[in-house]
């Protein structure tokens, strides 16, 4: 579209300017487009927005557009027997999940409703879990689980493993004086949050120390299939318990979100209604963001904005930079917010979840979501992209 | 000069009376004859004709214009001269103006008031006496020790009297005069012919007299007369005036002060809720499992978990975040209350159940977790304490019993036997003491068992059968024991009653104590909430009365300045009750919100309520089998 002003009717809305657009560039199967004006989109007519903006009719508006994103799709269901507190989704979309029946799952795509792998091991429901993988050529990931069991569980999870296969646990991290509520993992870096109201990073479980495992037990990793409970105890032996590298102290009530954000940086919100940033090699925090309401869950997005899910039924955006609210919070879901997630491949959109059932997906510079997923029938606990 | 009327007096050609003539000025008509016509204008002659009759004229200035009616006179000699003379300052010719007046001489009355002699000289000559007096004047005005008058015209210095001045803003000397009381002005009754329900009948008239005169409504029968001038005298007027004069002046009279106050700012002033948040407001999670009504609530002190005892015989812990039953405990009778040890490290729940309290370790956690085995070890050192006091005593108060091993899987940890039902259990701070209340256990009713040494005592030896709750001071070694009437407060180690708190109860049903130790609420079946400050008395500081019916139990927040009570109705009620440190301040109760949390089955709505021991947020649970969590929006 040309850089020329247009003159267009201030009755338009959204619908009139896709029009518009359309037009212009000669589409020949419209679509939709969204519109930025000054960094906030565009959700009434043009005249209701330029009045409430107090600009004038006659002024040029810099209109930015773009395709509108699309409404997710209900693709693929993957029945659990019970609830999932925890979901993750690695590089190659393979799907963990994290059960209140005390496993964690990998579902593979196309491998309608059974696990590809289940992940034994844990002593009381796990609660969240997250992919780790080594940059470079390594095949083999690493899936973590938290527990309501004070410690996470390693599995070694090798590329094309499937089949409905369970697995034992490679390393186990203990520590925590409290059920792990969130972990996370980017960089090198692996972190986990608990109810003991502190943050803990652990050491990065590596292929090589797996071979020293399996040397050292001179017995592969399982990969047997299915196991009867008295081998379990048997299997135990092969797994290796590790401690933490650093504890980051500072929350005065238990955390409920963490997340690794680049150049090593930890965010954390609790239920002391504070979104904490941290530096990990310093274990300082580095700042303190508070609002009214307990954090049930934090992101970090491309950009480095934080988004926090409150108990208050709102999503929270945090500009860690200035210290504030980016804008006022967004609040359209019902129920109180569980987890929110960034989008990663654009730093505006952000997916959250919601006691009310609901998926909303937000671009934070609407304070209306633009898409709301009402899949499940109970609660929606966790969320990822 | 000759009289005026109108017989003798030259003719009014124009009777148009003694007006200005200007009225007429554009009209043409000057007037009206004495038969109503218009008498019109003569044409005026222009200024040319004017003037040649002026050149023709020989004496032109004896022209003079009568404006009344219209014509042109010319003045005859006697006029002119009678002008001149008048001109002249002289009167008509034939008029004395210095006649003298005739003095009838023998009049007798000019005689006697008449002067009696030569006027004398002073009253000729300027007086010496006010020449002095001026000279005194004009010295002191030079002196300027005399003001002059102020100038009448100065508006400043005139002298204003308001009339209609107020009688109220006329400042009285001496005792202010009290008006006298008005009297009831005559209504209708009075008159002379009124409505007919005025009148009385004679059954009617009968009873008022039958009446003490100064009991009787009207003190004369109401009469109707057709017209006013039938109306006779009044018959005991006399005796009304000399009454009424009696009161004025006998009866003593004292100005009744009114109150200009505005009622409304008699009020104290309490902030707005909106100001006093956070508090729970709106409903978030519904935990649903149990099958019977929910007898009691307790909470993990860290805030993770709750656990809820239940008619249908289960113990469930809840996760608060999710709505999750965690575990669970079959104990296949209905459990009437529930207490979890607000110690961390002996996180173990007590519930009594029938008469029985059974301890549980909920073993959070892996299996080899610090407080299961923390527990481990303060339950064997119980049972060797116990095992090296020797023989059981013949009259044991309780009996601590193992359970059986597949309850000692599920976490159950002892049994403590109790003669009758109990009703409550509850811990001290420490975690190693707890009390049990069983009310038909008359002297036994209350009874504090030790963990550490597995024994137990009782401090009471009168009855104490109508004890309702019973709970530890939060810090102090004080007992508070709630009775249907009043709360008591025991120095447990004194061994005496300390406090005796009185609200004028007929049921109290519940009370709590401010976690600083020294406010207590007491809900009562009554509908009533008492916050007592023990500092200030044995008194309510402050009673509320909110339900329409009973309320069954009250709450504080344990560091939030919130507590709640519960209803029958199933209506919650928060409020604000903030405790300062300094004692000059009271404490600070505003009522905040009214939760519908539980359907009103006829009796019992909410049965317990409970607070997050950190966030905001009420659990309240109640006949519907369900457990609400509101948080703060």
């Amino acid at each position: 579209v040309s850089d020329l002003p247009l003159a267009v009717p201030a009755r338009l809305t959204r619908l009139g300017l896709s029009e518009v657009v359309n037009h212009l560039l000669e589409h020949d199967e419209p679509r939709a487009f969204d519109f930025l004006i000054d960094g906030e989109l565009l959700r009434s007519s043009l005249e209701e927005h330029l009045r409430s903006k107090g600009l004038s009719l006659e002024e040029v508006v810099i209109v930015e557009y773009f395709l509108v994103p699309k409404k997710p799709e209900h693709t693929e269901d993957k029945p659990h027997e019970d609830w999932v507190a925890g979901i993750a989704i690695s590089s190659s979309s393979s799907v963990l999940t994290a059960s209140y029946d005390k496993t964690g799952r990998i579902w593979e795509e196309g491998a309608d409703g059974h696990a590809a792998v289940t992940l034994l091991g844990h002593e009381d429901s796990a609660t969240c879990c997250t992919w780790v993988e080594e940059q470079g050529e390594g095949s083999t990931r690493f899936a973590i689980t938290g527990s309501k069991d004070y410690s996470l569980l390693a599995f070694a999870v090798p590329k094309g493993t499937g089949g409905g296969q369970s697995m034992q646990p490679c390393f186990r991290f203990r520590g925590h004086e409290g059920a792990v509520q969130a972990v996370a993992c980017r960089d090198s870096l692996l972190c986990s949050a608990s109810w003991d109201k502190t943050i803990k990073i652990w050491p990065m479980p590596t292929e090589k120390e797996l071979e020293e495992l399996a040397g050292n037990s001179g017995e592969a990793i399982s990969q047997t299939g299915k196991r009867s409970k008295g081998e379990e105890g048997k299997q135990a032996v092969n797994m290796k318990d590790r401690g933490c590298l650093s504890t980051l102290v500072g929350h005065t009530q238990a955390v409920t979100g963490v997340e690794v954000g680049g150049r090593q940086e930890i965010v954390s919100g609790g239920w002391d209604h504070t979104v904490k940033s941290w530096d990990a090699e310093k274990q300082q925090c580095l700042t303190n963001l508070t609002s009214n309401s307990a954090v049930n869950g934090v992101a970090i997005s491309l950009s480095g904005l934080f988004a926090s899910a409150h108990a208050d039924r709102a999503v929270r955006v945090w500009d860690p930079r200035a210290g504030a609210l980016v804008r006022k919070s967004l609040a359209s879901h019902k129920g109180w917010v569980n987890a929110v997630s960034w989008s990663p491949s654009s730093e505006h959109h952000l997916v959250s979840c919601s006691h009310d059932h609901t998926i909303k997906l937000w671009d934070f510079r609407s304070s209306v979501p633009l898409h709301t997923i009402a899949a499940h029938d109970g609660k929606a606990l966790c969320v990822s992209w | 000069m000759e009289s005026d009327s109108d017989e003798d007096g030259p003719v009014m050609k124009n009777p148009v009376g003694n007006i200005p003539m200007e009225w007429y000025k554009d009209e043409k008509h000057i007037g009206y004859d004495l038969s109503g016509k218009k008498i019109l204008r003569k044409t005026k002659k222009d200024a040319l004709q004017r003037h040649l009759d002026r050149a023709d004229d020989p004496e032109p200035w004896r022209l003079v214009y009568d404006e009344v009616n219209d014509e042109e006179l010319r003045l005859t000699d006697a006029e002119v001269k009678l002008l001149r003379r008048l001109r002249n300052g002289k009167y008509e010719p034939g008029i004395d103006p210095y006649e003298d007046y005739p003095v009838p001489e023998d009049d007798p009355e000019l005689k006697i008031f008449g002067p009696s002699g030569p006027e004398p000289k002073s009253r000729f000559v300027p007086s010496k006496h006010e020449a002095k007096k001026i000279v005194r004047y004009v010295r002191m005005i030079r002196a300027g020790k005399l003001k002059r008058d102020p100038d009448p015209q100065d508006p400043d210095k005139l002298y204003n009297f308001d009339v209609w001045e107020r009688e109220d803003d006329v400042v009285h000397r001496g005792a202010v005069p009290i008006p006298a009381p008005k009297m009831k002005l005559p209504g209708h009754a009075e008159s002379y012919n009124p409505s007919k329900e005025y009148l009385l009948s004679p059954e009617e008239q009968e009873e008022m007299l039958k009446q003490d005169p100064s009991d009787r409504p009207l003190n004369f029968i109401p009469q109707a007369y057709t017209s006013l001038k039938k109306v006779p005298l009044y018959p005991s007027l006399v005796q009304e005036r000399f009454e009424r004069c009696l009161d004025l002046y006998l009866c003593p009279r004292t100005v009744k002060k009114r109150m200009n106050v505005d009622p409304q700012s008699l009020l104290p002033k309490l902030p707005k809720p909106a100001d006093l948040r956070p508090y729970p407001s709106v409903l978030t999670v519904v935990y649903e499992g149990h099958k019977d009504k929910i007898n009691s609530l307790s909470h993990h002190p860290d805030g993770q978990y709750f656990a809820s005892a239940s008619n249908d015989g289960f113990v469930m812990v809840w996760e608060v975040s999710t709505g999750r039953c965690w575990k669970k405990w079959n104990l296949k009778q209905p459990v009437s209350y529930i207490s979890w040890n607000p110690n961390v490290d002996f996180p173990i729940i007590a519930v009594a159940v029938g008469s029985e309290v059974i301890l549980i370790d909920p073993r959070f956690g892996p299996q080899d977790n610090l407080q299961s085995a923390a527990i481990q070890e303060l339950l064997l050192k119980g049972r060797e304490f116990a095992a090296s006091k020797g023989s059981k005593e013949k009259n044991e108060l309780v009996k601590f019993e193992d359970v059986a091993s597949a309850e000692k899987e599920q976490g159950l940890l002892l049994r403590v036997k109790h003669a009758k039902p109990v009703t409550q259990v509850t811990w001290h701070h420490k975690g190693d003491y707890f009390v049990t209340l069983s009310p038909q256990a008359n002297t036994k009713a209350v009874l504090i068992h030790q963990l550490s040494k597995m024994q137990s005592q009782n401090p009471f030896t009168k009855s104490k059968s109508d004890t309702q709750k019973v709970l530890f001071h939060p810090s102090k070694p004080f007992l508070f024991l709630a009775t249907k009437k009043h709360v008591k407060v025991y120095n447990l180690q004194k061994q005496m009653l300390s406090k005796n708190l009185l609200g004028g109860f007929k049921w109290l049903s519940s009370f709590d104590i401010h976690p600083g130790g020294d406010n207590v609420v007491c809900s009562a079946f009554d509908r009533k909430i008492s916050w007592f400050d023990m500092d200030l008395s044995a008194k309510p500081y402050k009673t509320m009365r909110y339900n329409n019916t009973g309320l069954r139990t009250v709450a504080f927040h344990k560091r939030l300045p919130l507590f709640a009570a519960g209803g029958e109705d199933g209506v919650a009620y928060v409020f604000h009750g903030m405790v300062y440190n300094d004692l000059m301040d009271n404490p600070l109760i505003v009522p905040l919100k009214r939760l519908h949390a539980h359907k009103n089955d006829g009796m019992d709505g909410i049965l317990d309520i409970l607070f997050h021991p950190t966030q905001p947020w009420l659990f309240t649970c109640g006949i519907d089998h369900t457990i609400r969590l509101f948080t703060d929006k």
